[in-house]
This record gives C-alpha cells, structure tokens and sequence, in this order.
C-alpha cells in the first residue's frame, strides 16, 4: 500500500480577519475603565468590592451552569466578566454582596444561559439582572438613601429622583459640565458622563458597537425630551440634563447595543435606537420611574426580532 | 467590497493582488512522468457509472489529441496535453456530487505533436474552434462556441475572480498583443461585436496603450466575481431567476483568448497552464505547467513539501477548494494553488452566532446573513430560500471570513443550496410522475 499523506480537507475560505469573540469583550472592558476608575476615585474602595463581586460572581454562575449542564466551558472567552462589568457600573457603591449574587444569578443564568447561551439572549442580561433586583429591593437602588454616608466636595443628591419629585425647578442650579465630570449622586459607572463617552466612541472606532444604534437613541432622547420642555419648561427637563443622569449614557453605549439583543440591519438599528430613546423619555416624564432606561431597553429588546425584519432587498431578487 | 463600517480605523479592505510585485520570471515546471486528464461526468446525465468507455488501456495518445470518452453518450470531448499511453482509468469524487473520470497517461520518451488541428485551422472558424479548442487553458464556455447569436457582450477578464491569483493579470501584462488578436479573432468567429476586456486599475495603462476597448473595475475583493462585475459595468443585478445568457453576457478569461490566439498561430492546441504557486510562507510565483500535471510535481518544480496536515488549496483562498490528495492533477481552470503549514491552518469553531451583524455588513447580496445561517444549522433549506434568500448569494466567502465565532457560513450556504437543488429536482421529478 501506498503510503498516503493526510492533508487537512475543510471548506472555504481559508483565511480569516483574525476576529474573536475574547478579544472583542476584552475591548468592551477596556472602554469601560474610565467610568469605573471615576467610580473608584469617587466612592473609593468599596465601589472596587462591588465591581470585583460582580465580575467573579457572573463568571462564577457561567462555570456552574456549564458544570450542571455539562457543556462546553466558555468563560474564557469574557463574555460573562462583560456582563458582570456592565452590571457593577449600575449599581451603587454601597450594594450588599447577596444582591450583586442575586443579580448576576438573573444576568447569567435566567438572561442569558437558560435561552442557550450566548448569543441567544433575547434581553440584555445584565439589564434583566439590574432591573429585577431594582424592582425587589428598590431602597437599595434608591441612590440618595444608599449613598447617604458620603460626604462629597459636591451636593450629593440623584437628579432624576429631585426632578421627579421636585420638577425642573429645582435641578435649575446644577450645571451640566458638573453632571458630566460625575458630581452627582448615582451608580458606579453610571455618574461620569466623560469617560462612557469616550468609551462609547473608542468601541464604535472599534467597529464593536454600532454608531447608528447610539446616535439614533441620542436623538430619540432629544426629541421626546425637547417636545416635553417645550410645553411644559417648569414640570420637564431638557435633553441635555436626561443625558448625563442615570443610565442614560451607559444605555447608550454599553447597553442597547449589546449584539445579541439588539438588530443588526440599518434601517432596524436607527429604528431601535430612536425607540429606546423615546421610551426612556416617555417613562421618566409620564412613568412612575426616575430613571426609565432599563425598561425602555427591555421594550425594544422584545421589539428587535420584529423590527429586524425590515431587511434590503437581495441581490437580484424581482 | 468589504464595507467599511463608519469611523472603523482597525479593519482593513481585502485588496487583489497586482501583478505588477511579482518577478516577471516564471518558472516552467518539467513534464511529469504521469499526467492526469479529468473527464467532468458530473453534468452528463447520460452517461451511466458503469458504460463502456471508448479509450482503454495501453491506447497511445498524441499532445494535442482530441479524444472523446464516452463517443456514443456525449460529445464532449478531452484533449491530451501529453504524449503518452494511457496506463490507468478511474473514477474521482470530489465534493458536491462532482464526479470526474480520471485518466491516468504515462509519458513517452518522444513526443508527437497532432497535427489534425493544424490541417483544419488554416482560416480561425466557430467550427474548427468548437472542434479543438473547447479544452484550451482558462477554459471556454460552450455558449461562446456554440454561437447562437444569443451573447451581445462578451466580457473578457483580465482580472482574477479570487485573492492571491494573478494569472489573468499576467496574460494582461504580458502578452497584450496576443490578448487583442485573440479578441479580434473571437469578433469575427462568434460575431459578438461587443468584446470588452475588463481590468482592475493596476492594469489599466497597459490596456489603453495596447487600445482595447477596456473597463475598469473596482480592485477590492470580491468586484471580480462575474454577478459583480456586471453589475458595476452594466449597471444591473442578474435577476435571481435568470442565467447570464438571458441577459446576453458571458465571460472569458484573458488567458483563454491569449490561447486562441497562440493556436491559430502556431497551429497547436495550447496545452500549458499559467498558475499562481503560494508558498507555506505566502511568497507568491508564477508558475507554467502543462495541464494534467500532478500537483506534487508542481510542489516538487517550487521547492515547497507537502507534509501531513498541511492544507492544499486548489483555487484562491475565498472560493477555492482543498483536496485531500496531491496526486490531483492541474486543470484548465486551475488559476492557483496554496499550500498552508500545519500550524497556520484557520480553524472553523462550534461557537453559535452571537448576531453581532458583521456578516451582514460584509455581504456584497445583502442578506440577513445571521438569521439565514441559524435557518441552514437547522436544515431548513426551504425556508431558508424562501424568506431570506439563499439563492441569492453569489458566493464571496466574506461572511466566513469575518465571523467572529469562526462559524463555516459559507460552507452552510453551499450545502445548502446543493440540497436545495436536490430537493428542487426530486419535486419537479414528483410532478412529472
């Protein structure tokens, strides 16, 4: 017999761009550092406690479903450990370890692995995990209670609760280059509006998140929130006091364009952005909520296959 | 073609290869002591696996013999590029139900030119071309040879349909004047008036001093893929139901009109490949070889070995296919070989769609690339086509190429459709019982 050499046979192509899923989550991490070393130089060690918890326990929860479930392991790849980033910088830096155990327990398993996994989620996890815990236990998502015990060089208070309660009147005395460095009360990665947007455009630089989704949720934003102060100045706040509180930059950048829960063809992209930034509005205005951002961004994530839909016509088809 | 996503500095366009940075020496590879003819049966729906064929054993074949295998079936014919006796006859699978006959000639020592060609091709006709040159390097498309009058514009590609490949361009840079003598010797035997040499923009001088009515096209991948380029000359999309001879065009290759032009010059049917070799390094070079030429002997005339788990490449790296065998002999449409080390072979992964949408960035036929390929994972062929298209894609390979999970995309669309043509044909077969 003739000795036969064994070569590799697959299909084409046979070149790749390089692209991986672990270096794509390792950018998304970078681009999140500036807000979360803001986070830390305003509410020192304990916001590091928080985000650490929350890393290791999203992680934690992907290794023992895989364990159970007996699938392949896949946590090296940084998707849990991007989840678990995105969900410490909404939560204050004063949140006990069983809620950031609970939270992520509701990202990782009941957002994410129980629909199989990734890619398969139809809500953004760490959303899911935020707005359920968020729900059960508002006092501590209360941030003007939760965050009574620092003492800053700035008045420490949440605007959207003041504006809430109060109405525009009485957010009138804070500047928005303050609420941009982060001198307000709220959650860890939430407060500095400087380094999510810088974030937000080192990732869309990156070709990781997609401009039209964050510019269209910017111009849903400010739109509602402009019709809103246009009618009534002394009840509603302008767009850009609702873009630099509560989540809404986060939202932006870190949250609605998350791949898996959020439309892939252009036309659905501007169409879900434009939505979120509505509905954000919407509830913050008209809604019982302070901050409406986690609900508007589940709304859509329910509307995304739909939407996703409206697709180009293919090549050649009459 | 790769669409730049807005304000994306990192990611790189897929550029064609000029041929302008390779050396202009191109090394002749020697005859082999065996040669290889593939006979294509996989479209000959007459022929049987076990009929008769009408060439045996031992039977002497002349360089530039034509020979028919199967005369009372079909009247494709095979031309020998050897002179040598026929030692072997086997059958060879390849994927997608490609079914060749191989035919395997020992050299003889003396080589005997045949000389029927030279006797009949005194003036260039339609019909002593169809009679010999159907086999001739680059290939020739039977509408062209056929000559109903059908084909109103003739493209001829002076540009390589895949990555790496710069053989048309060769023939463009190289032998221009033989290019435009075969183009004026294809006007008057086909009767096609609109003959346009299409050429990316490295080329573009070239063929303006030589004055050929030329196109330029784009020079990023994948702009030569024939459905492209006739969308950006003559500004249409083929219809997805039609053939690009119900609309008129057809292509040939640069190299195929240069080896008109040599046959009815020198009265012999070209029988030698220009093919471009890529070394496991990526160092690229020109290469001649005669077709039916076993890649080994290629590898061997390059200095590159073949080693366990390498991977062989015949074709560009976007659309070629690998073989598992380096007895595989060069074709008349072998415009490349690649050889890849072992450890620098990209693997597929079994990580699912993530629907991060870069697909669907990259795909030149607009497809929802992330959901057709959840609809092919789970067989669904019909649906597939139906509702997002699958018959639709023209074949790039750019969705592979830039998957994030390493999904084999293009391997699921081509399955795809090929089951789709069997589950096609078994219906129409229903309906005709």
């Amino acid at each position: 017999m003739i000795k036969q050499k064994k070569l590799i046979v697959s299909h084409a192509p046979f070149i790749h761009n390089g692209s991986k899923i672990s270096i794509k989550n390792y950018h998304i991490m970078l681009a999140a550092l500036p807000a979360l070393l803001a986070g830390i130089y305003y509410y020192g060690i304990q916001a590091v406690g928080v985000i650490g918890l929350s890393i290791s326990f999203s992680v934690f929860w992907e290794l023992a479903f895989n364990l159970i479930a007996k699938s392949e392991k896949r946590i090296g790849d940084g998707s849990s450990a991007v989840i678990g980033v995105v969900f410490a910088m909404m939560l204050p830096a004063t949140a006990p370890w069983w809620i950031i155990l609970i939270g992520t327990f509701v990202a990782i398993i009941i957002g994410r692995e129980i629909f199989g996994g990734i890619g398969s989620n139809p809500f953004n996890p760490a959303v899911l995990g935020i707005a359920i815990i968020a729900l059960s236990w508002k006092e501590y998502f209360d941030f003007n209670q939760a965050l009574i015990n620092f003492d800053m060089d700035f008045n420490m208070f949440y605007p959207l609760a003041a504006l809430k309660s109060f109405g525009a009147s009485s957010i009138s005395s804070i500047s928005v280059f303050d609420l941009m460095l982060g001198k307000q009360a709220g959650a860890i990665g939430a407060v500095f509006g400087i380094g999510i947007i810088i974030g937000g455009l080192y990732l869309i630089a990156k070709g990781i998140i997609r401009w039209e989704i964050c510019f269209s949720f910017i111009a849903g934003i400010f739109l509602t929130s402009m019709t809103f102060a246009m009618f009534a100045p002394t009840t509603y706040a302008g767009p850009f006091f609702h873009l630099f509180t509560g989540y809404t930059l986060l939202g932006i950048f870190f949250l609605s364009p998350e791949d898996s829960s959020s439309p892939v063809n252009k036309m659905p992209m501007i169409l879900y952005g434009l939505g979120c930034g509505i509905l954000t509005i919407l509830i913050r205005n008209i809604g019982v909520y302070a901050d409406g951002i986690l609900y508007a961004i589940l709304i859509m994530n329910i509307i995304n296959p739909l939407i996703d839909k409206i697709k180009p016509k293919a090549f050649g088809k009459v | 073609m790769l669409k730049k996503p807005c304000f994306n500095l990192t990611k790189h366009k897929l550029e064609y290869e000029s041929v302008k940075e390779f050396s202009s020496s191109i090394l002749e590879v020697p005859l082999s002591e065996k040669s290889i003819l593939f006979f294509d049966v996989s479209q000959e729906v007459e022929i049987k696996p076990d009929d008769p064929l009408s060439v045996k054993q031992d039977d002497l074949l002349k360089t530039g013999e034509k020979f028919l295998p199967f005369k009372d079936k079909s009247s494709k014919y095979l031309t020998s590029s050897v002179t040598g006796k026929i030692s072997s006859i086997n059958t060879f699978q390849s994927d997608y139900g490609k079914k060749y006959i191989s035919i395997t000639v020992n050299k003889e020592k003396e080589e005997i030119v045949c000389d029927k060609f030279s006797k009949k091709s005194k003036e260039p006709t339609i019909a002593n071309a169809s009679e010999f040159l159907s086999c001739i390097p680059g290939g020739i498309s039977e509408n062209i040879l056929s000559n109903t009058g059908e084909i109103k514009t003739l493209f001829v590609c002076g540009t390589d349909n895949d990555l790496f490949s710069v053989t048309n361009q060769y023939i463009v840079s190289s032998k221009i004047e033989s290019l435009k003598k075969g183009i004026e010797i294809l006007k008057n035997i086909t009767g096609i008036d609109n003959i346009i040499l299409v050429v990316n923009k490295y080329l573009e001088q070239t063929a303006l001093n030589a004055e050929i009515k030329t196109e330029v096209i784009n020079s990023e991948y994948p702009s030569s893929l024939p459905k492209l380029i006739v969308k950006e000359l003559l500004n249409m999309e083929l219809p997805q139901d039609k053939s690009f001879i119900d609309i008129g065009v057809d292509f040939i290759s640069a190299e195929a009109v240069a080896a008109i032009t040599q046959a009815y010059n020198t009265g012999k049917v070209p029988v030698d490949k220009i093919i471009t070799f890529v070394k496991k390094d990526g160092y690229k070079l020109l290469a001649k070889a005669r077709i039916g030429t076993p890649i080994k002997n290629l590898c061997a005339a390059c200095d590159t070995a073949i080693d366990n788990n390498d991977r062989l490449i015949i074709g560009g790296p976007m659309t070629g296919s690998a073989i598992y065998t380096d007895d595989y002999p060069i074709l008349n449409n072998t415009d490349a070989v690649i050889v890849q080390a072992a450890d620098n072979i990209s693997r597929t992964s079994d990580y699912p769609c993530i629907n991060c949408g870069t697909c669907v960035m990259a795909c030149p036929a607009r497809l929802s690339v992330n959901i057709l390929v959840r609809y092919l994972e789970a067989g669904l062929y019909e649906i597939a086509d139906d509702e997002y298209d699958l018959s639709a894609c023209i074949e790039c390979g750019l969705c592979s190429y830039v998957c994030i999970s390493q999904i084999p995309i293009f391997q699921y669309i081509k399955l795809g459709k090929y089951e789709l043509a069997k589950i096609k044909a078994k219906a129409a077969e229903e309906v005709d019982d």
